[in-house]
């Protein structure tokens, strides 16, 4: 099997001040398989969120090397990092960030306004999210007007309206009760036998079950 | 497509962040209002110096009085048409009269002057007891061909010190147009017979406009001066300076100000920009993690300031030409036009082209670029985790 994703010997360190820093990750090696599930897990504060966004291309790291798709990203400029993500990648965030005061629908179709497709296309692909997500009846409200589980699975929906080769999602069902998250990992199983990869962090076990693939983070290193 | 899904996101921005949208735009409109205000009042007085200066005469003959201008015989008008180079002289009676608190010229010529003069729209050539108005002022004072006009023609005796003015009624023969309005929008044209009976200047006149050949004009000039040496001469040239002088003197002014104006616009710009701004940084931010390039982030930038400075530059143009026109620019027309207070006594003349509107939009769309280009090339550029966190 191929992998997706590598790194090799990651570090990531926060300068805090002039001479302080907060060293969020140490030394992580791991590797991805292509078309599987791999979860992230860890206690709050262990490196998740940091290291998701390094995967996502979302910040640099300090140190070593991240491999996508066989290119080395560390190389790649920021607009090439754009365009990466752009044509490969969703990416949930653990708080959202959604755009406020913006109809639920034009949230989602906003990562295909690059890509060039035409108002209606977006609008459809949207729609049918939305109606997968069980959020077709709130999809001219805005994130204002929305509850914390339905924001998530907003985000969601826009993480994957560019039908992307790899999905970051960060925390995807800590808002969501049992039986919504349920139907969001049925959704990701299928993903997956499309071939998707998919990486989740969540800090409580109850989706180990469902991964191929664990990593534990602990203060910022892997534990075995 | 990717454009316009660029442009529709760039509309949404401006519509999301309304009270933002306003504000700048009220801004910009502050800014740009006096400058537009400006432009089209430079381009009116242009333009009206150079029809005036067409249309006047090349030199202008009084008499001196005490250093003063006084009136000269009319006579002279025929002994200077002998100079060689003098295409035509003709005798004028000026004076300046109020009608209904409205400030305008009486000018008495002979009566095909007249004709070559204006072009009458409506009506006749004046005969003795009768007048003719600009279109303007025929328009503001509700006359027509046939009505009648009570003009306070003469100061005859001071009693209590109150002027005793002498009263006539006008017919008015004829309604003229004219393009300039400085000059003659709020002037009444007689026959000068008819003017010189009324002011008793037996056979004086107020001056005498000459026409000459340009190339001979200076010999004109000398000529006429021999003639007599109490004769001052004026030539079109110096009036032509004159207004230029006095626009230029107090468009300097005004161009001072302004440069100080735009200089303070700048932080304002920035301020005022600057309001939600965490807030579009991160959406900047959302938009480039979702895959947005930095060009696409600047293009919709780029689009929302256009947008601004297509919406302020004709709001500014607009308010501008309702100064201008409607409330003939008050407190502004005076650092352009010399001799005049905040309130100018006549039309002023006021010129909106194409190219007021270009230059609205022109500056409105650097000062927004201005205000907002460093912010948001900063959040282009950084990279997305950066500022979402
Ligand atoms: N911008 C930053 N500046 C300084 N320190 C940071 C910054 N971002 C993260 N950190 C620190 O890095 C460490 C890892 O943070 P991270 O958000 O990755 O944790 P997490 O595992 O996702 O936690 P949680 O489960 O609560 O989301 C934390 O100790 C945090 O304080
Ligand atoms: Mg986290």
């Amino acid at each position: 099997m191929s992998k997706i994703i590598i790194c090799e010997d990651l570090y990531k360190s926060y300068p805090l001040g002039r001479s302080n820093e907060v060293v969020a990750l140490t030394g992580i090696n791991l590797s991805i398989e292509k078309g599987t599930i791999a979860l992230i897990t860890g206690p709050s504060g262990s490196g998740k969120t940091t290291l998701l966004s390094i995967l996502g291309t979302l910040e640099r790291p300090t140190k070593g090397r991240v491999i996508i798709n066989d290119r080395t990203v560390n190389e790649l400029s920021d607009a090439a990092l754009a365009r990466l993500r752009r044509d490969t990648m969703g990416f949930l965030f653990q708080d959202y960030n959604l755009i406020p005061r913006l109809p639920a629908w034009e949230n989602v179709t906003y990562p295909l306004i690059p890509l060039g497709v035409n108002t209606s296309e977006r609008k459809k692909r949207a729609l049918h999210l939305l109606e997968m997500l069980g959020l077709y009846h709130r999809h001219t409200h805005t994130p204002e007007q929305l509850s914390g589980g339905e924001r998530q699975r907003l985000s969601l929906a826009r993480a994957l309206v560019n039908d992307p080769e790899i999905l970051l999602l960060d925390e995807p069902t800590s808002n969501i009760d049992h039986k919504t998250a349920e139907r969001i990992m049925q959704l990701l199983r299928e993903l997956r036998e499309k071939g998707k990869s998919i990486i989740i962090s969540s800090h409580d076990g109850h989706l180990l079950s469902e991964a191929d693939q664990t990593f534990q983070l602990s203060g910022g290193r892997l534990v075995e | 497509m990717k454009t316009m899904g660029i442009l529709t996101v760039a509309t949404a921005n401006l519509l999301r962040h309304r009270l933002r949208t306003f504000v700048v735009v009220i801004c910009l409109v502050v800014i740009i209002t006096p400058f537009v205000s400006a432009l089209a009042l430079l381009e009116g007085i242009k333009k009206e110096a150079l029809i005036s200066v067409q249309e006047g005469a090349d030199l202008y003959v009084t008499m001196d009085m005490y250093g003063r201008n006084g009136m000269i015989p009319m006579e002279v008008a025929d002994e200077i048409k002998k100079i060689n180079g003098v295409l035509k002289a003709v005798p004028r009676v000026i004076s300046r009269i109020y009608v209904e608190g409205r400030l305008c010229v009486l000018l008495g010529i002979p009566l095909d002057e007249i004709e070559e003069t204006v072009k009458i729209i409506d009506g006749k050539l004046p005969d003795d007891g009768e007048i003719v108005v600009g279109r303007a002022l025929a328009r503001a004072l509700g006359l027509e061909v046939g009505s009648n006009l009570s003009l306070g023609v003469r100061v005859t005796a001071i009693i209590d010190h109150s002027p005793f003015i002498m009263k006539r009624v006008y017919r008015v023969a004829g309604v003229f147009d004219s393009d300039t309005s400085i000059w003659s929008s709020d002037l009444i044209l007689m026959g000068i017979d008819d003017a010189i009976t009324i002011y008793e200047m037996e056979d004086f006149v107020s001056d005498i406009a000459v026409y000459a050949d340009p190339t001979k004009l200076q010999d004109v000039a000398d000529a006429i001066q021999q003639m007599n040496a109490y004769f001052r001469i004026q030539s079109k040239s110096i009036a032509k300076q004159y207004v230029k002088r006095g626009f230029n003197r107090k468009g300097g002014i005004f161009v001072l100000l302004y440069t100080f104006a735009f200089i303070l616009a700048i932080p304002v710009m920035l301020i005022v920009s600057g309001t939600g701004l965490t807030e579009r940084k991160k959406e900047m931010a959302i938009l480039k993690a979702t895959g947005w390039q930095t060009d696409e982030v600047l293009q919709m930038a780029f689009f929302e300031n256009t947008i601004i400075a297509l919406i302020s530059a004709p709001v500014s143009v607009l308010i501008s030409y309702i100064w201008l026109k409607l409330f003939n620019g008050a407190f502004i027309a005076q650092m352009f036009i010399a001799e005049i207070d905040s309130i100018a006594p006549f039309r002023i003349p006021v010129q909106f082209t194409f190219g007021t509107l270009l230059m609205a939009i022109f500056f409105s769309l650097i000062f927004t670029l201005v205000g907002s280009i460093y912010s948001t090339w900063r959040t282009a550029t950084t990279p997305p985790a950066e500022v979402l966190r």
